[in-house]
């Protein structure tokens, strides 16, 4: 099909004025008279005008059928569509919960009927062995460890954005005005719009927070004073023991091992190895306390448990024995 | 979520995100309004992840999504008992003519294709096209609206056009074909 560059050809006594620049004018019915003429003189001096003037015209109806469409943003239709795919998800996993919601919706509808209201809170949980994706309404990813679980009340990214946890999870906070406040029992960390590794099981005496963006601000729940702010690349842990908060500028990686699947050990004492082990895989780690310091320096990205049990079983001379996702290890100490 | 999982939820989100604008407007042709016709495009493709592991996600989709779509579009209508007057075809004649369903797939397919090429107009241009071609604004107003020359909107509108053709070449002469085609017919 012809170009542009035809306009050429147009007649040379209006060779001061673009006909083709004249196109959209005509299509859209501003031309004057006398633009009119210009164009249908340079439409009448070439076949191959027409057929360009022709292409013009479909350009504009077609541009019309697309008109009442206005954008479709397929960001947000994609976020839709995973928050919907993830309920359904857990959904089918926990018929149980299905079943146990079912009757509490029933004794909620009854409650409602007989005035008392009733805004219980929204619980979402990761299953046992494996950890899941969480996407909250105010756009907030939330990854919950296996086993972890988090609960929020009704009006989250509306009204507040007050979540409360229970083991762990990694959080990429969307930025809003509302201050988003992770309640993780003795311990509350506080952001704007960040990401951060929050490790709070209650069998174990430290909770710790890992930073990767922007900053936080971790406090004892009960004295909102006691507080630290951390920013990326720090650590912060509270001790539930002595109530105290302390500050590492390191960041280690195995924090997010469970989510990344890059175990990053440097001369790392076997008994910190076990805990990120049974932490990333989900098993539960007993080691013989003669093997506690015995450090290990290696790496390890996306690895089958089993693989990496073979490495630390040659590189240290261990004996690992295992019944169903119970792991001993023994040896003769280094 | 392991490793399986991932690669199928991947292969999902990267399925949603080719088609689903395309497909919107496609439902959009039986329905006549844009809304619902999301809703029934989100309804396939739930559909195909709580089927997932069934679903042949090495193969072709497009004719697979299409047909789906256009199946819960005319349920859509014969659950809305509804005539439109925006699209091209009514509940009746759409279940008998099956070759206005390829030429709806064409269609949607273009006014996608459409949309993005707008979405690449520099951002003068796309505003001076829009309020002229989409709110039948007159140069005039759009001149005064923006403070600038009525001669500046001419040139705008003429460079929107010339881009939007470069952007749209092989559209335009798919089309050409199609209304060659379609005069024979006639």
């Amino acid at each position: 099909m012809c170009g542009y560059d035809n306009n050429n050809d147009m007649d040379t006594d209006n060779k001061h004025i673009d006909p083709v620049g004249l196109v959209p004018k005509v299509l859209s019915g501003e031309a004057t008279p006398e633009e009119q003429k210009i164009v249908d003189e340079w439409l009448s001096a070439d076949p191959d005008n027409r057929v360009e003037f022709d292409s013009f015209a479909r350009l504009w109806d077609i541009t019309s059928s697309a008109t009442a469409a206005g954008d479709i943003d397929v960001e947000a239709e994609w976020q839709r569509l995973d928050r919907a795919i993830t309920h359904r998800q857990t959904r089918t996993i926990h018929l149980k919960r299905v079943l146990q919601i079912a009757a509490a919706v029933i004794l909620v509808s009854a409650l409602t009927f007989t005035g008392v209201k009733i805004t219980g809170p929204i619980l979402k949980r990761a299953p046992a062995n494996e950890y899941a994706s969480i996407y909250l309404p105010d756009g907030t990813v939330v990854s919950l460890n296996a086993g972890s679980r988090i609960t929020y009340k009704k009006g989250f990214g509306i009204s507040h954005r007050q979540l409360s946890l229970k083991g762990e999870a990694y959080f990429e906070v969307k930025k809003s005005n509302l201050p988003f406040v992770v309640s993780a029992g003795e311990a509350c960390i506080s952001v704007t719009g960040t990401e951060f590794n929050v490790k709070a099981y209650a069998d174990k005496p430290l909770i710790r927070v890992t930073v990767t963006k922007g900053t936080v601000r971790l406090y004892e729940t009960s004295h909102p004073d006691l507080e630290a702010v951390l920013t990326a690349g720090e650590t912060g842990t509270y001790n539930k023991s002595n109530r105290k908060i302390d500050m590492q500028a390191a960041v280690n990686l195995n924090d997010f091992a469970w989510k990344t699947g890059i175990l990053d050990f440097n001369n790392t004492p076997l008994s910190e190895v076990g805990d990120i082990l049974a932490n990333t895989y989900h098993i539960s780690v007993n080691i013989d306390p003669a093997l506690h310091d015995c450090s290990i320096t290696v790496r390890f990205e996306n690895q089958e448990l089993d693989s990496v049990v073979s490495v630390l079983k040659s590189t240290l001379d261990l004996t690992v024995s295992r019944t169903g996702k119970k792991y001993t290890i023994s040896g003769k100490g280094c | 979520m392991d490793h399986q999982d991932l690669i199928v939820k991947h292969k999902f989100e990267l399925l949603f995100r080719e088609h689903f604008t395309g497909l919107c407007y496609f439902a959009r042709k039986y329905t006549g309004d844009l809304d619902s016709a999301k809703e029934i495009v989100h309804g396939v493709f739930i559909r195909i992840w709580e089927n997932r592991s069934d679903f042949e996600w090495d193969k072709p989709a497009k004719s697979y999504l299409f047909t789906s779509v256009y199946n819960r579009s005319l349920n859509y209508l014969r659950d809305h008992k509804k005539f439109i007057s925006h699209g091209e075809a009514t509940a009746q004649n759409l279940v008998v003519d099956e070759s206005v369903f390829t030429d709806n797939v064409e269609t949607a397919e273009l006014e996608n294709h459409i949309q993005k090429a707008l979405r690449k107009l520099p951002e003068k241009c796309r505003e001076i096209f829009e309020l002229s071609r989409f709110e039948s604004k007159k140069y005039t107003e759009i001149a005064e609206h923006l403070n600038i020359s009525v001669k500046t909107v001419e040139t705008q509108m003429s460079k929107a056009l010339h881009l939007l053709r470069i952007e749209l070449k092989d559209y335009l002469a798919f089309l050409m074909l199609m209304m060659l085609k379609n005069m024979n017919n006639l």
